[in-house]
């Protein structure tokens, strides 16, 4: 693969290219038809959320993350360039948040050239990687250059007509990724049947999709696949009353169900076969706690694509484990339920603190840990040396009063990132990574305290702006009030043992079994997983000098 | 290879040589010509496709502009085109024949003119259904002139032995969507 440095080029073989975005927070990514003066011909030249389809150029989104296809060949002949776009959503400036990395593949997966957009400051919207026609073939060029005026300023710059470059909304939001178990309002209701995220064309090659877009491929074709088989057999069910009452002749009820069945066990192993062929090559951060992988894991130097959160099983598909991964950047907060046991909440936290960490390069993420009663048993974080506890872990976990203090500068972060104030830091806040992913333990009781409302702001704004953040249910049950379903509407809703979700496709009920550290036992000890990474981020910061 | 579809034909999808699996339902028809200084005053023209899927003669799911695609996944609607803009097919209804459960028996394929046009008041309204491996026209509707009707039972796949056959049904009706065509349907299913 091709390294590039801003303005560099590089010839470009393959006819069909992918480009994606890694940035630790969420990002927008758009594609732009121009002529030779660096001008849209039309308006349906921009290919983006609103508009995924255009000549030559295709967008396609899966549980959060943006990407477009090229299919260089299609591109009209009087259009001499696709512009790759990147824009954040809200205010946030790229000053703000760690320098987003452009990437192009092949159709078949081969890295052909990456970009690291450094140096950035109030721009809100940059033109990232320009394919270009050069002689009968094509290149590749790094821009780098950007817009503080965001996506609307960049696209009217380059003859889009924008209709609404509203500055206090975040204009349109990109359609959302699907929610994990967002509970119903009201506990009597069924759940809303929740928004299907946005379709692969059908027959999407899968030879060419992620881990994690798999990962809920398979999903969704085991959704469907459970539906169909549920819809049949139900049907089977009533022609067998009506075999029995003599209203329909004998035998129908019988093939069906047969058939049904037969059809159910040839796709769970189809999509068993699908898994099976990619799950040993995926990394740690996406691999269960028990695989070697973890053995040999070494920091990363990008943002992986995504965590994975537990295993995927329904009754009927005896066969199948898929598993499911969140993917990186979080777009939401994540919340933990509370389990059967007090600690199962705060082992899981653990483990899923363990995954981010080590699915991110050293220096990116530092953890802020708020426990206002102090009684989740975090101390133990505070053990840690001094400089890890200071670089690292927000100068410990923050108690008592500290708690409500520590919530309001982080939410002072999240605003000063809002407006799009670059790399400063509110007073009061310790210096740390860009990042920083905040666990509030005993959440239940958070949602009920004094800083309530705060603890709701954080949530819907953090994560858009590098401020993730988790929520573990452990000591006190969240009231069933109005702020805490919104919060929990707002977040990824997770069980911290065996339990119930539904996926969002046909809203089938599926079991999810939480993949918890071997040794989080209720959360009061550090697990040794943890440490180790932990402990790898901070040799790495300390080796940057 | 296009076959002419006379009303009742039967055309069996099942070739010589290898099943077919995919068939797409494609539906186009030309925008309502702007005229006069300021704009058209006329209300665009929304013909839409759906797709019912029934099970021994009862419904069992629906694809249309509000369900994109049926809950098992084997029947995919494009996406509701409002104006017509555009060249070619508008809008499409993509059936994996493979893929669909096995109660299903047949599936009945419908346009109906969300804004009330008459068929007679659209221009180069067309279907037809394409074998999607091949991209071979199997059979084509003309809409257009086709009286004053706002709805059309266009299709219907059914199960045979272990394939598909499909029945032109090409009956006119009245309706705005699907759900006003249900009794013209439900004959068919």
């Amino acid at each position: 693969m091709t390294e590039l440095p801003r303005g560099a080029n590089a010839p470009l073989p393959a006819r069909r290219v992918t480009a994606t975005v890694s940035c630790a927070v969420p990002v927008d990514v758009s594609a732009l038809t121009v002529d030779a003066d660096l001008q849209a011909r039309s308006d349906a030249d921009l290919v983006f959320y609103n508009a995924p389809e255009g000549a030559g150029v295709r967008w396609s989104q899966v549980g959060g993350g943006q990407r477009i296809e090229l299919d260089l060949e299609a591109v009209p002949a009087d259009a001499q360039a696709v512009v790759i776009v990147v824009s954040l959503t809200g205010r946030t400036s790229f000053g703000a948040v760690p320098p987003p990395r452009l990437q192009l593949t092949a159709a078949d997966g081969t890295p052909l050239a990456g970009f690291t957009v450094t140096d950035l400051g109030p721009e809100r919207a940059i033109l990232g990687l320009e394919v270009y026609r050069h002689g009968t073939g094509w290149k590749v060029r790094a821009l780098g250059q950007g817009y503080t005026g965001g996506l609307a300023e960049l696209l009217t710059a380059h003859g889009i007509e924008v209709d609404d470059p509203g500055e206090d909304q975040p204009a349109a939001a990109p359609p959302p990724e699907p929610a994990m178990g967002v509970p119903p309002p009201r506990p009597a209701e069924p759940a809303p049947p929740a928004e299907p995220g946005p379709q692969p064309a059908a027959g999407p090659s899968r030879s060419e999709v992620g881990y994690v877009e798999r990962c809920w491929l398979v999903w969704e074709d085991a959704s469907r696949s459970l539906a169909a088989y549920r819809a049949a057999t139900e049907h089977a069910l009533r022609l067998r009353d009506d075999e029995l009452a003599g209203r329909a002749p004998a035998g129908r009820h019988q093939e069906l169900m047969a058939a049904a069945a037969d059809r159910l066990s040839a796709d769970a192993a189809q999509l068993a076969g699908e898994l099976a062929g990619v799950e040993p090559h995926v990394g740690a951060e996406a691999a269960s706690f028990a695989a070697a992988t973890w053995l040999t894991w070494q920091p990363r130097s990008d943002v992986a694509e995504g965590i994975l959160l537990g295993t995927l099983t329904a009754a009927e598909l005896p066969g199948l484990r898929i598993p499911l991964v969140l993917r990186m950047p979080w777009r939401r907060g994540v919340w933990i339920s509370r389990g059967a046991l007090p600690g199962d909440s705060a082992a899981y936290a653990w483990s899923l603190i363990t995954r981010f960490l080590a699915a991110v390069p050293p220096g990116l993420v530092g953890l802020e840990v708020i426990d206002a009663s102090g009684l989740s048993g975090a101390s133990w974080l505070s053990g840690f040396d001094p400089l890890t506890v200071q670089t690292l872990l927000g100068g410990g976990v923050a108690t008592g009063p500290a708690a409500g203090e520590r919530l309001r500068r982080l939410l002072d972060l999240v605003d000063l990132r809002g407006i799009g104030g670059d790399a400063e830091l509110p007073p009061g806040l310790a210096p740390g990574p860009p990042v920083r992913l905040v666990v509030v333990m005993d959440a239940g009781a958070a949602l009920d305290g004094e800083d309530a409302h705060r603890l709701m702001r954080l949530v819907e704004d953090g994560p858009l702006v590098g401020v993730p953040v988790l929520l573990v249910e452990t000591d006190t049950p969240a009231a069933e009030s109005v702020r805490a379903l919104r919060v929990r509407q707002s977040c990824n809703n997770l069980p911290s043992a065996e339990g119930a979700i539904a996926d969002s496709w046909v809203g089938a009920d599926w079991t999810l079994t939480p993949d918890v550290l071997p040794d989080a036992g209720d959360g009061t000890r550090p697990p040794s997983l943890f440490a180790h990474v932990l402990g790898a981020h901070a040799r790495a910061i300390a080796s940057y000098g | 290879m296009t076959v002419s579809m006379v009303k009742g034909q039967r055309i069996s999808l099942e070739k010589p040589g290898g099943t077919l699996s995919m068939v797409r339902m494609g539906l186009g028809w030309d925008a309502v010509k702007k005229r006069g200084f300021f704009g058209s005053r006329e209300r665009e023209i929304d013909l839409d496709a759906s797709c019912l899927l029934f099970a021994d003669g009862q419904l069992a799911d629906v694809v249309y502009f509000g369900k994109l695609t049926s809950s098992d996944g084997s029947v995919r609607h494009t996406g509701d085109n409002l104006t017509g803009v555009g060249d070619g097919d508008d809008e499409s209804v993509i059936v994996d024949l493979t893929r669909v459960p096995v109660h299903v028996t047949s599936l009945v394929f419908t346009v109906s003119s969300f804004n009330g046009q008459t068929f007679n008041e659209v221009e180069n309204a067309f279907c037809r259904l394409v074998d999607e491996t091949t991209g071979a026209e199997l059979a084509r509707y003309t809409l257009t002139g086709g009286g004053a009707h706002t709805g059309m039972v266009m299709a219907k796949l059914y199960r045979h032995g272990g394939g598909w056959k499909m029945n032109a049904i090409g009956e006119p009706a009245q309706g705005r969507t699907f759900q006003d065509m249900l009794p013209a349907i439900a004959a068919h299913a």
